[in-house]
């Protein structure tokens, strides 16, 4: 994967709204495009509730019938339950329509943003007022 | 050097004549503000009266130059929280001798707040250094130094042992926290640089696991960031 690029002045930014502590993220998400969402559905594979992350799987058919499982990071296990998720937010085989901040380098994969189930409920990590996973976050 | 000097020595001086802060009995502790009872939450919003930290221009002209940072390559990435202690509140619990903040985002992590001595004599140096408390009116004062020579004031930007910290606790309102922290290093900084967070508590949420060893797929590989997509089976 390339070095996410950000300007000098970006990280004078960056450092000065982050001293005197780095944010608190298990790494950094400037790996994931957070100038964009991208909506996919599919069939949920598998959901990892596990620590540092939690990730879901979703298995997206492509025109031609292919089947390609996508790798969507959440968030760390605190913070997924500050947003309302939980060990069973997701089960295999839950119709899901996804939105997400896509990988830069162009992988099956991306940062999470929101879930829409098949009987309209919701997950979704942008409430107002928290700090939240920041998908341009340093 | 010579403020850090004199700064030490007024710590110094401080710690020979002012007493300690533990509680006697457990209702002395029930006197104390309650910070206790769920997971503290930080706000988003401006961080109170931050404003641009005056760096030495050795470290300066080091973050002028560093250009682009692949953010995976910082400690985080491979667990090691080089960012200090100063953002982690968590969960606080009391003892009569004790306040610990224990934190449960990407690892688990513990912050003891000595109250039973000003005196910080002589600790290892550890990544969330050595702190002592004691409280002034309804708010807890807490004093760290200590600190492992890695751990950084900014990305890429260790404070090589020489951090002091103060920070301030108090309610502001039912439920809402307020931590002034103002950090000093005369390696790093000109002059001590001040922020705020503010934090409301979540009485339904409570400090939970946090080994990142489980699945941590963010691991750099040869040293470069890299993240690991294989599906599970």
């Amino acid at each position: 994967m390339n070095a996410p690029m950000i300007t000098r002045n970006r990280l004078r930014a960056v450092a000065l709204l982050l001293f005197p502590a780095l944010a608190l993220a298990h790494h950094a998400a400037t790996m994931f495009d957070g100038t964009r969402t991208v909506t996919l559905s599919g069939t949920v594979k598998t959901f990892e509730w596990t620590n540092p992350h939690v990730w879901l799987w979703v298995n997206v058919i492509d025109d031609k019938g292919v089947v390609t499982p996508w790798g969507i990071e959440t968030a760390n296990l605190s913070m997924a339950r500050r947003l309302g998720m939980d060990r069973n937010s997701f089960k295999p085989g839950d119709r899901i329509t996804l939105t997400f901040n896509p990988l830069k380098d162009g992988r099956e994969g991306g940062r999470f943003r929101k879930a829409v189930f098949a009987d309209g409920h919701v997950i979704d990590f942008s409430p107002p007022g928290v700090v939240a996973p920041d998908p341009n976050a340093q | 050097m010579k403020r850090w000097i004199l700064t030490g020595l007024l710590a110094l001086g401080a710690a020979a004549t002012l007493p300690a802060a533990a509680a006697t009995s457990w209702a002395d502790v029930g006197k104390w503000p309650d910070f206790q009872g769920g997971l503290w939450v930080q706000q988003r919003g401006p961080r109170g009266n931050a404003t641009a930290p005056a760096y030495v221009p050795a470290v300066a002209a080091k973050l002028a130059a560093l250009g682009p940072i692949a953010p995976e390559t910082l400690g985080n990435a491979n667990c090691e929280p080089l960012e200090g202690p100063f953002e982690r509140i968590g969960e606080i619990f009391y003892s009569k001798d004790s306040i610990f903040m224990i934190d449960d985002e990407d690892f688990q992590s513990v912050r003891h707040i000595h109250l039973d001595t000003r005196d910080h004599g002589s600790p290892d140096p550890s990544y969330f250094g050595h702190s002592v408390g004691h409280w002034e009116g309804d708010t807890l004062v807490v004093d760290t130094v200590a600190f492992l020579p890695g751990v950084t004031l900014a990305p890429k930007v260790p404070g090589q042992g020489a951090t002091h910290g103060v920070e301030r606790f108090r309610l502001i309102a039912p439920d809402t926290l307020e931590q002034t922290v103002t950090l000093d290093n005369p390696l790093v900084l000109t002059k001590p640089f001040t922020e705020v967070h503010r934090y409301k508590l979540r009485r339904d949420l409570h400090v939970q696991e946090a080994f990142c060893a489980q699945n941590n797929r963010d691991l750099p590989v040869d040293g470069q960031p890299h993240l690991d997509l294989t599906a599970p089976r």
